[in-house]
């Protein structure tokens, strides 16, 4: 059953508009907000995607990258912090582009958490994930990115990044609505998961550096090969 | 054990998850909030005498502690004094404030353990097939290659432990590197085998016309009326939320918790709404009893 283009506009605006509606009325409740956000930007994106007819080939290219993503964690399972589902996701997204990236990053959380079981984090560790693809695609032409020492920056920057999205939805949890908590608190939370972030940001400068240019060759290979997602 | 409740269309069971959280966070009263829990307790103790909620036992107290110690450690508005350590002030408002945030947080996992219980991925892709069918392909796909992915990995960890290359000794920097190595191996591997069993689909006519399900819901009678139900209870305690009841002000100036009646009619309505779930499991019971 496919919903044609315009009953999905307009049931996408009505959501949009509900959404703005419930935050002028209840208008502290943060993590509600936030929450109607990342889900609403999430489905965006999943209508984007639903809007083109994706060919097999790159429908079973795609769950194959998000698989390897949330599967490539399990070897490492014996050394903390390091793990390779960033790089795998940011590696996908530079060579397949902005909205692959995202659809693969989504995906690998998704299904991931769905081994592992759901919990409110979900839609977070998709968007992050997403986002992590997204970027790599949407950067894939500019001379940084072309240059090895930008994708290293880039995937130290993300590091970071990452962690700090998935602190918003836990600080804001700890805060929620109305209270006086300040910045003090916000700093200190954040430097608490500054050494998880750092391990990150490190282990995905490592895979970069010794991985980054071969997984590079091997996707835009079997991309040219098949020509599939040009 | 079969529960009652997972017998409902997936939309239900989803629909009464997505309220039930968004009243947790919505409805921040101490008394909503403790009597939340309880029920939300039972609720798991129906689904697997509570054996989900124990693997996260550590991870539910030491939130609740910590978001209880943090609001007061960093938040000294208030009028009513507790105690003062050194020139910090520990104030009754921040203890009640950081106390409603972690029982709420607390009340959401233990929502989301009882979630997992009852909406199995094939509910979940149910629901997406309706609206995003390549999405469900696709992340169908995904669930089914991450043991297939395992399972290669566990194949070429153990032909390269032949050669004596393994991830589970050695120095930390050549078992990243064979880790690595194993992910990639596993990359060009899959890959190629991914066209075939892309080539598979189109050959069996994916995309040609509407996709059959392996298992279909049917919305049921009961379905409908647990759906009017819901929807009924959510929308009145949604517009009694708005008015600013079943809510507990704490700043500037906290209010009593005593419940006016229209609180009482909203914490009704909130009970009625979380322990639906309760309610069929005991409908279920009952008729078991009489018909025996």
């Amino acid at each position: 059953m496919r919903f044609n283009k315009t009953v999905k506009t307009v049931l996408l605006l009505l959501l949009a508009s509900i959404f703005l509606v419930l935050n002028f009325w209840f208008e502290n409740a943060y993590l509600w907000l936030s929450f109607g956000f990342v889900l609403l930007s999430i489905l965006l994106f999943l209508v984007r995607f639903e809007s083109r007819k994706v060919e097999p080939r790159e429908l079973v290219l795609l769950a194959v990258l998000a698989s390897i993503a949330a599967v490539g964690r399990i070897p490492f399972a014996s050394i903390p912090s390091v793990q390779p589902t960033t790089f795998v996701i940011m590696m996908s997204g530079y060579v397949f582009g902005a909205e692959s990236g995202f659809v693969i990053g989504a995906v690998a959380a998704l299904a991931s958490n769905m081994i592992m079981g759901q919990g409110p984090w979900t839609p977070w560790q998709m968007t992050a994930w997403g986002l992590v693809g997204l970027t790599a695609g949407l950067l894939r032409g500019t001379w940084v990115m072309n240059k090895k020492w930008g994708r290293i920056l880039f995937g130290a920057v993300w590091g970071f990044l990452f962690g700090w999205i998935m602190n918003i939805w836990g600080f804001l949890a700890v805060v929620q609505s109305g209270s006086g908590v300040g910045f003090k608190a916000f700093l200190l939370y954040f430097a608490s998961s500054a050494v998880f972030d750092t391990f990150h940001s490190v282990s995905n400068v490592i895979l970069l550096l010794v991985f980054g240019d071969v997984w590079l060759k091997i996707l835009t290979r079997f991309k040219r090969k098949y020509g599939l997602l040009e | 054990m079969e529960n009652r409740f997972a017998r409902f269309h997936p939309l239900v069971s989803f629909f009464f998850y997505a309220g039930s959280v968004s009243l947790l966070i919505l409805m921040l009263h101490p008394i909503f909030l403790g009597l939340a829990l309880v029920i939300i307790l039972l609720l798991n103790f129906f689904h697997d005498r509570l054996s989900g909620l124990w693997r996260w036992k550590f991870f539910l107290i030491t939130t609740f502690i910590l978001m209880i110690i943090l609001n007061p450690l960093f938040n000294e508005r208030g009028r009513h004094l507790l105690f003062e350590v050194g020139t910090h002030r520990v104030t009754l408002e921040a203890v009640v404030f950081g106390g409603m945030n972690a029982l709420s947080i607390i009340g959401v996992i233990a929502l989301f353990v009882s979630y997992n219980v009852i909406m199995t991925p094939n509910k979940l892709l149910f629901l997406f097939a309706k609206i995003l069918p390549q999405f469900a392909v696709l992340l169908m796909l995904t669930l089914r290659f991450i043991p297939l992915m395992r399972r290669r990995l566990e194949e070429i960890s153990v032909v390269q432990r032949s050669k004596g290359i393994s991830v589970s000794h050695g120095k930390w920097k050549r078992r990243v590197r064979t880790g690595m190595l194993y992910v990639q191996t596993l990359l060009t591997y899959s890959l190629e085998e991914a066209i075939q069993t892309a080539d598979s689909m189109k050959a069996r006519g994916y995309g040609m016309s509407t996709r059959s399900s392996y298992e279909y819901f049917k919305f049921r009678r009961a379905d409908v009326l647990a759906i009017i139900y819901l929807v009924i209870l959510l929308s009145l305690i949604i517009y009694c939320r708005a008015f600013g009841y079943g809510f507990l002000t704490v700043y500037p100036v906290m209010e009593a918790w005593q419940l006016t009646h229209l609180d009482i009619g909203a914490l009704t309505s909130y009970l009625m709404f979380l322990s639906f779930p309760l309610f069929v499991e005991a409908g279920g019971l009952f008729r078991w009893r009489l018909s025996n």
